[in-house]
């Protein structure tokens, strides 16, 4: 019913990343974890690899490597596009993913989803900040939820290059169309271990299982006006990450590996993931761990 | 082969309703315009097409006043002039609904039933308008659960079995009605209490379903909505549903419901290949809805096969046309657009 109506007002923009796609590695040499360090809610500056512990699967792991905010970040926006975001919201959500185009730097890249009960792949991923502006001004909004189902698509669309993926969700509402359960889209996001961070605009289970799972963090939206900042600290947050990189020792294993950070000395609020996923031989290869 | 289930499969009334939605509507306080007779109204709308549209539009955009006399002036008209009629108010109550504007909408429900009432009198137990006023009934059953008006639904169900209580498709509508009021309310499904209560509260939506079937053995609805129903409950008697849904089914929409549910029994049951399968035979019957593409993504994805999946994404953003994907009204509230496809070729006589 209703959501026949963003069907006809959607703007079937489909693009897909137009570059030829990194090879899939077919073992896990190098993890690397993006590592929120803070302090009193602030970053904590100037960490080496020296300053981390790292278990993996409970075995200590050396840190070959520790830098911040130099590796480029691809950003997919997934934005809810339903009904619940007609009139000034919608307006507020606009600047606020126009802000995240803004803050993007000349190495990062961006692509645009939107959904209602119908995903649509806005801009594929691109460094062309002007086609996000455009694909961000046309949202029209309508319908109903499907937020797994989108997310599912953001997750496989992901860059397999040597960015820093980061999924940016702002949703208003509970998912009521999609195909996907609960169990299964977090089953996703911890096999494609991408960040995720979530904008949203009331108390969500889910949403903070989600963001948990994938090593992110939620914002709470009091009001429309908040978006803009909140989509901004989320970005900040991101690039104020450590990416930790170390090669695993005795590893190799398939399945889920547990992740544990902390710092040698000193104490600080770590937020990673919390662990990868290493999948048993395919057709296509292993599973990237990252 | 593609067939069946396209782009804008939906309804030729969904851009009537975004005119409505952005136009506004008149207030009766407005001077009238120079409106066009009832007749006139019935004539476009039994033409079918744009003519219906634009007889939808601008019997939507009358004062209520005006409707009034209008139908007032209804009683003389013959019984295939009177279906026409409860069909004009019928999908004009249907866009009022979808642009948002819910009680000009049941104003027009209103009006076609007392239009309703004008062709059953004087002809008590006719076939042909007992069969018309069935599927009526079934259909805005469905509208009403569609749109969240459930108190109005289970209104309208009751006194629809207590004039039919032997048509199959109104205990599929009661069954639907619950379900739906089920899916808006919050619960924890990683909570065992909370996910043994709700599958029990599901127990009379399934009672309702296997009613019909006693009444309609073969009715693909309530079949792929019993099997639908089992899997969540994850009742071994699931596949055997769908797969008579599957039998049964000659709308390419039902078909494409039956291997998708299918398809999610098989890979609950860590059947991948034949999920597979059913997915892609739901993907060939509508190549242009999302859900099959979803499905076989993530199934990629839990094979660790992420090359696959990015591959099934991209090919779903390379889909020009994206077709409104049946699986939406299913899940809804089993929007019942068979039954509003048959009333409108019912009343055009064709």
């Amino acid at each position: 019913m209703i959501r026949a109506l963003a069907l006809v007002a959607s703007v079937a923009a489909a693009m897909v990343p137009q570059e030829p796609p990194t090879p899939f590695r077919s073992g896990i040499e190098i993890v690397e974890l993006d590592v929120s360090v803070t302090r009193g809610g602030l970053p904590v500056p100037g960490l080496t690899a020296r300053d981390f512990v790292l278990t993996d699967n409970g075995i200590a792991q050396d840190v070959d490597s520790v830098t911040l905010d130099r590796v480029p970040l691809s950003v997919t926006l997934l934005l809810d596009t339903s009904t619940s975001v007609l009139g000034e919201r919608l307006a507020h959500l606009k600047q606020a993913g126009t802000g995240i185009v803004d803050a993007l730097t000349a190495d990062d890249r961006a692509s645009l989803i939107t959904f209602s009960h119908n995903v649509e792949i806005a801009v594929g991923m691109t460094a062309d900040k002007e086609a996000l502006r455009r694909a961000l001004a046309a949202i029209r909004p309508g319908g109903s939820t499907a937020l797994r189902d989108a997310l599912q698509f953001a997750l496989a669309l992901r860059t397999h290059d040597r960015t820093r993926p980061l999924v940016l969700i702002f949703t208003d509402g509970d998912d009521t169309t999609s195909w996907l359960t609960e169990e299964a889209i977090l089953d996703t996001a911890r096999r494609c271990g991408v960040v995720i961070h979530a904008i949203r605009g009331q108390s969500n289970r889910f949403l903070d299982r989600l963001t948990e799972m994938a090593g992110g963090r939620t914002w709470s939206a009091t009001s429309d006006r908040q978006l803009r900042e909140l989509f901004t600290s989320a970005l900040d947050e991101m690039r104020a990450r450590y990416l930790v990189t170390y090669a695993p020792r005795g590893m190799a294993r398939p399945g889920w590996h547990e992740l544990k950070v902390r710092l040698k000395s000193g104490r600080a609020d770590i937020i990673a993931r919390p662990g990868y996923f290493v999948a048993a031989a395919s057709p296509s290869g292993s599973s990237p761990p990252r | 082969m593609a067939v069946g289930v396209r782009p804008g499969h939906r309804s030729a009334l969904i851009p009537l309703a975004i005119l409505l939605l952005t136009a506004g509507l008149p207030s009766s306080a407005q001077p009238a315009p120079a409106a066009p007779s009832y007749e006139s109204l019935l004539d476009a709308y039994a033409r079918g097409g744009s003519a219906a549209q634009q007889a939808v539009l601008e019997l939507a955009s009358l004062p209520q006043e005006r409707v009034n006399a209008m139908i007032g002036g209804a009683r003389s008209l013959r019984p295939d002039r009177l279906r026409v009629a409860v069909m004009l108010h019928t999908d004009t109550a249907y866009a009022l609904l979808l642009a948002g504007t819910t009680g000009s909408g049941l104003f027009h429900i209103g009006a076609a039933r007392r239009v309703f009432a004008m062709l059953k009198a004087g002809r008590p137990g006719d076939g042909r308008t007992q069969a018309f006023e069935r599927r009526w009934f079934a259909f805005v059953a469905s509208l009403y659960t569609a749109n969240s008006l459930f108190d109005r639904a289970a209104i309208l169900i009751r006194d629809a079995l207590s004039a039919y209580p032997r048509d199959a498709r109104l205990y599929v509508a009661r069954g639907a009605l619950l379900e739906t009021r089920l899916a808006f309310t919050a619960f924890d499904p990683s909570s065992p209490t909370q996910l043994s209560r709700r599958e029990r509260a599901l127990e009379p939506a399934a009672a309702d379903y296997r009613h019909a079937l006693e009444l309609d053995p073969h009715l693909p609805i309530a079949l792929l909505r019993l099997g639908a129903l089992h899997m969540i409950v994850r009742d071994a008697r699931a596949s055997q549903n769908l797969e008579a849904a599957l039998g049964a089914a000659s709308e390419p929409i039902d078909r494409y419901l039956a291997y998708l549910l299918l398809g999610a029994v098989a890979e609950g049951d860590q059947r991948l290949d034949a999920a597979e399968r059913d997915y892609e035979a739901a993907q060939a019957i509508a190549a242009a809805c999302q859900t099959p593409y979803v499905a076989l993504a993530r199934l990629a994805t839990a094979r660790g096969d992420e090359a696959r999946a990015l591959t099934i994404a991209s090919a779903f953003a390379n889909v020009a046309e994206k077709a409104s994907d049946p699986w939406w009204d299913f899940h809804l509230g089993g929007f019942d657009q068979a039954s509003l496809n048959w009333l409108r070729a019912e009343a055009r006589g064709r």
